[in-house]
């Protein structure tokens, strides 16, 4: 047994697919990410709930900067290195969200060229807004830092 | 008096005299986009920008002087030399292209304009930590409920 199927619940490939169902519940009703395994554990993936993998990734925060000049309003989020822009606000950031999803589809695409260059520290953020569902995705770049997030008391 | 940004197809110029390669449609999602992408391999990293299809319009100063910055890594004469001489830009540059725009963060932006109802105008009128700070007030401020309103 691999020091890895010690920490996390493992299984052989073989037995994951005789017992998938069961596999699957582990993972979703009891929230064990499952590490599956083939040929002595020298192939490995991993299976995680989507939410719990959602939680996992919400400390990958975007934080878009806007400026605005020349009757344009320009918004360049550092994290992927991408530059929008629009007349007004809403127009950049629907243009940064095009731009977001055109470059989450073309790296993970293309992950194992990204992950062997200076942008392999992208993944986190790329994963993020792929598992966002889309409705939700325009928040995760209008996401206030956690210091300012209201008390309890207040939204209630 | 700053001068005008190049046109998009004056950025494509450079990017051609810079050995940028260009992505083929369906690798950034589809052949419908509004965008035209390319990418270049350098001893420092990979470079990735894009232009637009309007290749007479031009970006905004501000926009042009992030692009340069951030994306291509180049100054803007060397931007114009290479356009000049079909020949790649020297890298690493000696000084970055300054970005003297004022910076604002996109949450408090949206609160400013979509909560307190702000205008953009105004919200570039006040200082990037005024921003955040009117952004803060909203959230800590008490809200009206049925029971005080």
């Amino acid at each position: 047994m691999t020091v890895m199927a010690a920490l996390l619940p493992g299984r052989s490939l073989s037995e994951a697919k005789a017992q998938l169902s069961d596999v699957m519940s582990e993972v979703v009703h009891q929230h064990r990410p499952v590490v599956i395994e083939r040929h002595r554990g020298k192939e490995r993936m991993i299976l995680w709930r989507l939410d719990d993998m959602q939680s996992l990734l919400s400390h990958f925060r975007f934080d878009p900067q806007v400026s605005f000049e020349d009757g344009e309003c320009v918004i360049h989020l550092r994290e992927l290195n991408l530059i929008a822009g629009g007349e007004v606000f809403e127009q950049a950031l629907d243009e940064l969200i095009e731009l977001v999803e055109q470059y989450s589809v073309d790296y993970i695409a293309r992950f194992a060229f990204y992950s062997q260059t200076d942008r392999a520290a992208h993944a986190p953020y790329v994963a993020r807004f792929a598992l966002t569902e889309p409705t939700a995705r325009r928040d995760l770049f209008v996401e206030p830092p956690s210091f300012v997030e209201p008390p309890s008391f207040v939204q209630a | 008096m700053t001068a005008p940004a190049p046109t998009w197809a004056e950025l494509r110029q450079f990017l051609e005299a810079d050995r940028w390669t260009q992505l083929p449609p369906n690798a950034k999602g589809g052949s419908q986009t509004d965008h035209i992408h390319f990418e270049k391999v350098t001893p420092d990293g990979l470079l990735q920008t894009h232009i637009s299809h309007a290749s007479h319009k031009r970006p905004s100063a501000g926009r042009f002087s992030g692009i340069l910055r951030y994306q291509l890594k180049v100054s803007k004469k060397e931007f114009w030399e290479a356009i000049r001489t079909g020949r790649p830009a020297d890298r690493p540059v000696a000084s970055a292209e300054p970005d003297p725009s004022a910076k604002y963060a996109a949450w408090a932006v949206e609160i400013l304009k979509n909560k307190l109802h702000i205008s953009e105008t105004d919200i570039h009128a006040l200082a990037p930590e005024r921003v955040v700070e009117l952004a803060q007030d909203y959230f800590v401020r008490p809200k009206l409920t049925d029971a005080n309103r």
